[in-house]
């Protein structure tokens, strides 16, 4: 076997062992104890189905209309929107309920209401993304189109969205996901409509203590991903362009949409916010607790983004080796609580162990996402370059780090982005691989079982101004790398 | 790419000498160290465990070393799966229904009681639980805001229409609330009547929330008028929030009990500190620290006198009982028959 395939077969080996780990370690303790019932999976499965599909396709629908909103602002405002409207997808999912319950009081209960939350929790991340695939795609093609005497409307319905086609699909796979391994909010405001596998996976876990059956279901429930993935995502890719915004990206009703979403949410949450200071002088008693966890995030954080960069190195030698993407893109662990258990029996429980193992889970979660979202295409468009790389003999590291990583900046920075606000708000990873040390999304969750609503809300608030801080000084250190590249 | 290469070992760099200078709770087994897992609001700056394990070592020399519990349900299949490499000398925050569950999971070790002639009547039952101590315990109640329009003194009173969506309850899959509730309804009623009392209940929850503590954010957001809780939670809130208008409210069913434990398990490392830990729980010093931090009734009544807790009325409970699991499953199969053909 020549080195370069055994290297090859060692990065597609590294890859797939690590991503594979939650379900492969749990054979050592299983005993084919299973009890689930036929009927009641294929029920959940239609609950979960019905309900996931149907909130991504509005979340895709109206993200892509309100992402003309955001183009309707002028530069400056835009950047700064597009990130407020991530956050309702990163405060705990308690607070979207609340929010939820405020705006639409008697609150319709059922498939209708889960949706409702569902939209209301995913819609931001919908226009994000959007919005970052029409500025990455987009090039001049609007200006174009206009002087060649076309209509806005059929600019759009013939150019802008078969363009974007490939984006709005993974969106829509995104938001599934995330809806689809939802615990909270089908519960509250499912009524009887509200069981889905998670809880069913949680039923078994909590109710039966039967970890064989919830193994299995976590396993289809992996596969179902899977399988949507493998078929339902095979893209043509697009040359990326400079970006000219023009008036037909823009529509003044869809920013009113986009305002009022925005606005909605923030406000009831500001408001929240504000109630809640009352409150201050309690959360102040822990200062010293809240500096620790901060201190703590900080150090998980740093795990998390630099294992997700070697994760991503990992991936583009592999690729730039074989040409084509390992088959764990499609493997996309939903979830939570079985990746965490393995990491939880597998490893000690301890404030040094928590240093290797939050990273790892965390990274096992969120990477292949970000991967899909910001990285899987953009390094299908290089393809070309590494082969010409490749016929000149270019070594494996130049090609990666220099050919493909100083073109994926941008993509680069999105993601850290994304993946800094997961973290610094995570509790339920973190809380489900045991960790020992206090972060603060833990600290938030802690108050909120503990009566203490309004410090969770103080909490969330002191999470949301980091996330800004370390935005805004990542912003300048890839402008300065940005500088130095262009 | 120097520049990237560079920020990426200066981290890992960073994050080895955090791994290096991080504490060890993982240390080789020390005779005068314990491990205990607990949960986080035990552990929790607010929790009891922050002080207990101060008085602990300075009464005994032994330390404690707390181990957050991811869940109990996940912490006992951890110690199951470990056997005797686990490293769990105690365990806390189990309730009635972990010690059904763990009875084929976890050997226990046996531990008598030193406080067990000073019990409250109400849960004198537990000295029949040989393997676990009781250290704190609290009926459970529907909280209220007082100035209720109307009277609710039984379960049937759940039912009133001007109740209709504006009772926030757990869901009993996934909330020891929730199953303890359900448990209530199927004592005080013939199955046959709980099955039509659960369907007629339907329509008056305002939602079966996961866990405790959503379901009490819904009422504390005035989004109910009612949730599921213990009759300590208004004590919460007269003294540390200094709001004395909640009430729990007396029905004329006996409440259920929920009773917290801790246990040793048999794997244990250093059991006789571990008994020892367990025994000191229920010491009065240990009782007054868990009464003020975890907001739950004290198992020796004197400890309450003069404290905000000795004004909690004590309802009519039912007696302390572990409920078999097969029981507990067909209560369950039928709830969730019975919701999933509404709303």
């Amino acid at each position: 076997m020549k080195v370069s395939q055994l290297s090859r077969n060692l990065f597609s080996g590294l890859l797939l062992a690590f991503f594979l780990f939650p379900y492969v370690s749990f054979l050592k303790f299983f005993n084919w104890n299973i009890s689930i019932s036929g009927s009641e999976l294929v029920w959940v499965l239609k609950n979960s189905f019905l309900q996931a599909f149907t909130a991504a396709g509005i979340c895709v629908v109206l993200g892509f209309y309100f992402s003309l909103g955001l183009f309707q602002l002028p530069e400056k405002s835009r950047s700064i929107v597009a990130r407020l409207v991530l956050i309702p997808q990163i405060l705990p999912t308690l607070f979207s309920i609340l929010i939820a319950f405020s705006i639409l009081n008697p609150f319709p209960v059922g498939h209708i209401g889960v949706i409702f939350i569902f939209v209301l929790v995913n819609l931001g991340f919908s226009v994000y993304q959007i919005t970052q695939a029409v500025q990455n795609k987009m090039g001049q093609l609007a200006l174009i189109s206009e002087i060649y005497g076309l209509k806005k409307s059929i600019f759009r319905r013939r150019i802008l969205i078969p363009i974007i086609w490939p984006d709005l699909r993974l969106n829509f796979l995104f938001v599934f996901l995330f809806c689809f391994s939802s615990l909270s909010v089908p519960l509250v405001a499912g009524g009887g409509k509200g069981t889905n596998l998670e809880v069913l996976i949680y039923e078994k876990i909590f109710i039966e203590q039967n970890w064989d059956s919830a193994w299995l279901l976590m396993l289809l429930q992996t596969l179902l991903v899977f399988c949507i993935s493998y078929f339902l995502l095979k893209t043509r890719t697009y040359a990326q362009r400079d970006f000219r915004t023009h008036s037909y990206y823009n529509s003044r009703l869809a920013a009113v949409g986009l305002g009022v979403y925005i606005f909605g949410y923030l406000g009831y949450y500001l408001f929240s916010v504000i109630d809640a200071g009352a409150g201050l002088d309690d959360v102040l008693l822990y200062r010293q607790d809240i500096l620790n966890a901060t201190i703590n995030s900080f150090v998980v954080l740093a795990g998390v983004t630099a294992t997700c960069f070697l994760l991503l190195m990992l991936w583009i030698s592999d690729y730039a080796q074989g040409l084509r993407h390992n088959i764990v893109v499609h493997f996309i662990s939903v979830s939570t609580v079985m990746v965490g258990f393995a990491f939880y029996i597998f490893l000690p429980l301890s404030k040094r162990s928590d240093l290797i193992k939050i990273p790892l889970a965390f990274a096992l979660l969120f990477f292949p996402i970000l991967f899909r979202i910001f990285f899987a295409k953009r390094i299908e468009q290089l393809r070309s370059q590494i082969i010409a790389a490749k016929v000149f003999a270019v070594p494996l590291s130049r090609i990666a780090f220099d050919i493909v990583l100083k073109q994926l900046l941008k993509p680069l920075f999105f993601a850290a982005v994304l993946l800094m606000i997961w973290s610094l708000s995570d509790f339920a990873i973190s809380r489900s691989v045991g960790t020992q040390s206090q972060t603060l999304g833990l600290i938030s969750e802690n108050f909120l079982t503990s009566y203490r609503l309004d410090a969770a809300f103080l909490i969330s608030f002191y999470i949301l101004l980091i996330w800004i801080f370390l935005t805004t000084a990542l912003h300048f250190i890839f402008k300065g790398f940005y500088g130095a590249n262009k | 790419m120097k520049q990237f290469v560079i920020f990426i070992a200066v981290i890992f760099s960073g994050l080895f000498a955090v791994y290096l200078n991080t504490e060890n709770t993982k240390a080789a087994p020390d005779s005068n160290t314990i491990k205990v897992y607990a949960n986080s609001s035990f552990i929790s700056k607010w929790g009891p465990g922050p002080s207990l394990a101060e008085l602990f070592e300075s009464q005994s020399g032994i330390k404690v070393d707390f181990i957050e519990s991811a869940d109990v349900a996940m912490t006992l299949q951890k110690i199951s799966f470990e056997g005797k490499n686990s490293v769990a000398d105690v365990v806390v925050g189990l309730d009635q229904f972990d010690l059904a569950r763990t009875a084929n999971k976890v050997k226990w070790l046996d531990i008598k009681s030193e406080k067990d002639s000073d019990y409250p009547p109400e849960i004198a039952d537990i000295i029949t639980t040989t393997q676990f101590l009781a250290y704190d315990w609290a009926p459970m109640a529907f909280v209220a805001r007082e100035g209720l329009p109307m009277s609710i003194e039984t379960l049937d009173d759940l039912l009133k229409p001007e109740l209709k969506g504006k009772i926030a309850l757990q869901d009993p899959r996934t909330s020891s609330p929730g199953l303890q509730f359900l448990v209530w309804i199927f004592e005080s009623k013939s199955t046959a009547d709980a099955r039509e009392y659960l369907k007629k209940l339907n329509t008056q929850a305002h939602s079966y929330s996961s866990g405790w503590s959503a379901a009490y954010g819904l009422f504390k957001n005035k989004q109910t008028d009612l949730v599921f809780s213990y009759v300590t939670s208004p004590v919460y809130h007269a003294v540390e929030e200094k709001d004395a208008s909640f009430i729990s409210l007396e029905f004329k069913e006996s409440h259920p009990l929920q009773i917290e434990f801790a246990g040793v398990p048999a794997a244990c490392q250093n059991c006789e500190s571990a008994t020892k830990f367990v025994r000191f729980l229920q010491t009065d010093q240990a009782q007054k620290i868990i009464m003020a931090k975890n907001y739950m009734l004290p198992i020796t009544n004197s400890i309450k006198e003069s404290t905000a807790f000795d004004a909690v009325k004590i309802y009519k409970t039912k007696p302390f009982k572990v409920y078999e699991k097969a029981k507990l499953d067909e209560w369950i199969q039928i709830w969730s028959e019975i919701r999933k053909n509404e709303g």
